[in-house]
């Protein structure tokens, strides 16, 4: 089964483009929604509800959006980065603001990626095709090959 | 020689008048029993003394007293002639007192010469005058004869502290101004990052709505039409349409802004890279109705990148926007030395411009004409005009209505 997608997203009508837009490119990983930072955190560390990792494994790839409930995107990013289990998840910002600070800061925090929404739902289901032929079948990342190592381990 | 002097200051004694009114002088002349000649240098030199504005005190060294004085003098500090002679300095302020006169005759016999830039003489009533006096030693034979020329610097005194008044005046202003413009300039920033601040909620919060009617309304266009009527679509559309132009609008407000607010560092910019990639991000610019010439090479520019982008691409967009029905677009860009700038210029085969329009376009939200002309001219323009002067340059057009525009955005030459 393919690892899960995070979508760290509080409005809730974006989280159903998101998934309807994946839907019409052909994503079949599975999407986890986290609707604040906190949550975001909470599921990528395994606290709280999340704790059990079968049930909720380590994302492939995190969707992240900027402006958010309780924790902002970008101090979820920091916090990651800091996380020897997370530095190297794949982390794409998907947010509103274009503005020339939020990019560069994010990409000195660490993302892999910098997108803004765009607001025809047409353009959101082009990113997702793009993020599926990119990110998630031309690209090697490391969590896809730490999950094969543990496959492998546990085989052996 | 003896003899002159000698008879001058008895001279002296016999002239009290107030005034010498050039009158009395012939009369004068002729009461002394001395040769013409030395008669005439006499009279001379006695009316100088007599008419002199400076004040003149004769001196006995060996006494230390006033042996004559002119009549500027006694009107001066308001004693009469007789009052003057006999009186010590320090009895009229020029010294401060008996011992301080002694030290100051003492020095004038070593030097000669002595002088004060500012003595407060006192008057019979008791009133200081500022004063700046020189007095000299002068040889006359057996004896020796001190003159104090004395002037009064009250005028000048006065101006001296009027100037020092307005100077600090000037220094106290200057200094409530410095403050004054410290707190605004406080203030302005304040208004700035609270501006900042709201577009980026504007940014978030106001598009977020946005994304929702237009993608609902595109969702249900692509996958609920069959369930649909013509005129339901038609509405649709005109919801998705507006939700877009809606949206697009905030992105230029947005944009507005942060041109506005954002810092410009100039560097230097190559006109040639920038241009193709400016027309490779918009794909209104590579349609098969546009046809885009660049007359190279092009020169380098001091301008910072995102905001010679941000004209270029306005210019661009404008430029093959407003083409009459049915006819390709033809821009042509190229660029032109003027004196150390460097004009670039964006010329277009589009409806052209009135001139009583063509000012207009450069400002936030005037639409020039009927709407559905000149449809989004909004504010590209605006927004390129303001990033333009941010970055020290100059933008304008030339238009003839039926024959194009030419648009031009000046920047200083790099010449790196």
């Amino acid at each position: 089964m393919n690892a899960p997608i995070l979508l760290v997203e509080d409005e809730a009508n974006d989280v159903f483009f998101m998934k309807h837009a994946f839907k019409l490119a052909g994503i079949l990983n599975p999407m986890q929604v986290a609707q604040d930072g906190q949550e975001a955190m909470d599921f990528l560390a395994g606290d709280g509800g999340f704790a059990d990792r079968n049930r909720f494994p380590l994302p492939s790839l995190v969707l992240l959006d900027l402006k958010l409930p309780r924790v902002m995107g970008l101090d979820v990013l920091q916090w990651m980065r800091g996380q020897a289990e997370l530095r190297t998840v794949i982390v794409i910002v998907l947010t509103s603001s274009g503005l020339g600070p939020d990019i560069d800061r994010a990409y000195e925090l660490g993302a892999n990626a910098y997108l803004v929404k765009p607001s025809s739902h047409d353009d959101l289901r082009e990113i997702a095709i793009q993020i599926k032929q990119f990110w998630l079948e031309l690209n090697r990342s490391p969590a896809v090959r730490l999950k094969f190592a543990s496959l492998m381990a546990n085989g052996a | 020689m003896k003899m002159v002097k000698r008879k001058f200051l008895l001279k002296a004694q016999a002239l009290r008048t107030e005034e010498v009114p050039r009158a009395h002088l012939p009369a004068f002349q002729s009461a002394q029993n001395a040769p013409a000649d030395l008669g005439a240098s006499e009279m001379r030199y006695r009316r100088l003394f007599e008419t002199a504005r400076d004040g003149v005190l004769l001196l006995n060294p060996d006494t230390r007293k006033i042996t004559d004085v002119n009549p500027f003098m006694t009107q001066f500090l308001g004693y009469t002639h007789a009052e003057f002679v006999g009186k010590e300095l320090w009895e009229i302020g020029l010294a401060e007192d008996r011992a301080d006169s002694r030290k100051m005759f003492r020095a004038l016999r070593r030097t000669h010469f002595v002088r004060y830039e500012n003595l407060p003489l006192v008057s019979s009533t008791g009133q200081a005058r500022p004063v700046e006096v020189v007095a000299n030693l002068y040889e006359e034979n057996t004896h020796q004869v001190i003159q104090c020329n004395v002037r009064d610097i009250a005028a000048r005194k006065r101006d001296e502290q009027a100037l020092v008044a307005a100077k600090n005046e000037s220094c106290r202003q200057a200094s409530e101004l410095q403050k004054t413009v410290t707190e605004r300039t406080a203030r302005l920033w304040e208004t700035i990052a609270e501006l900042e601040a709201f577009s980026y909620s504007i940014s978030h919060d106001m598009r977020a709505p946005l994304r929702a009617m237009r993608g609902f309304a595109e969702i249900l266009l692509e996958e609920h039409s069959a369930q649909l009527d013509l005129k339901a679509l038609n509405y649709l559309e005109k919801i998705a349409a507006g939700a877009a132009h809606l949206d697009s609008l905030i992105m230029e407000v947005l944009t507005y802004t942060h041109v506005l607010n954002a810092e410009v560092k100039l560097e230097a910019i190559d006109l040639n890279v920038l241009v193709p990639q400016v027309i490779k991000t918009y794909p209104e610019l590579q349609n098969d109705n546009v046809e885009i010439q660049i007359e190279g090479p092009l020169p380098k520019v001091l301008g910072g990148g995102a905001s010679v982008a941000q004209c270029v691409s306005s210019l661009l967009t404008n430029a093959v926007k407003f083409v009459p029905p049915k006819t390709k677009a033809r821009v042509k860009i190229r660029a032109e030395a003027v004196e150390t700038d460097i004009r670039l210029w964006v010329e277009d085969n589009g409806v052209g411009i009135a001139p009583q329009d063509q000012s207009r376009i450069f400002k936030m939200f005037e639409r020039v004409g009927r709407a559905a002309t000149y449809e989004g001219f909004g504010m590209g323009l605006t927004i390129a005009r303001k990033a333009v002067e941010r970055m020290g340059g100059q933008i304008g057009v030339e238009s003839t209505v039926g024959q194009g525009s030419k648009f031009w955005i000046q920047l200083k030459e790099a010449t790196l």
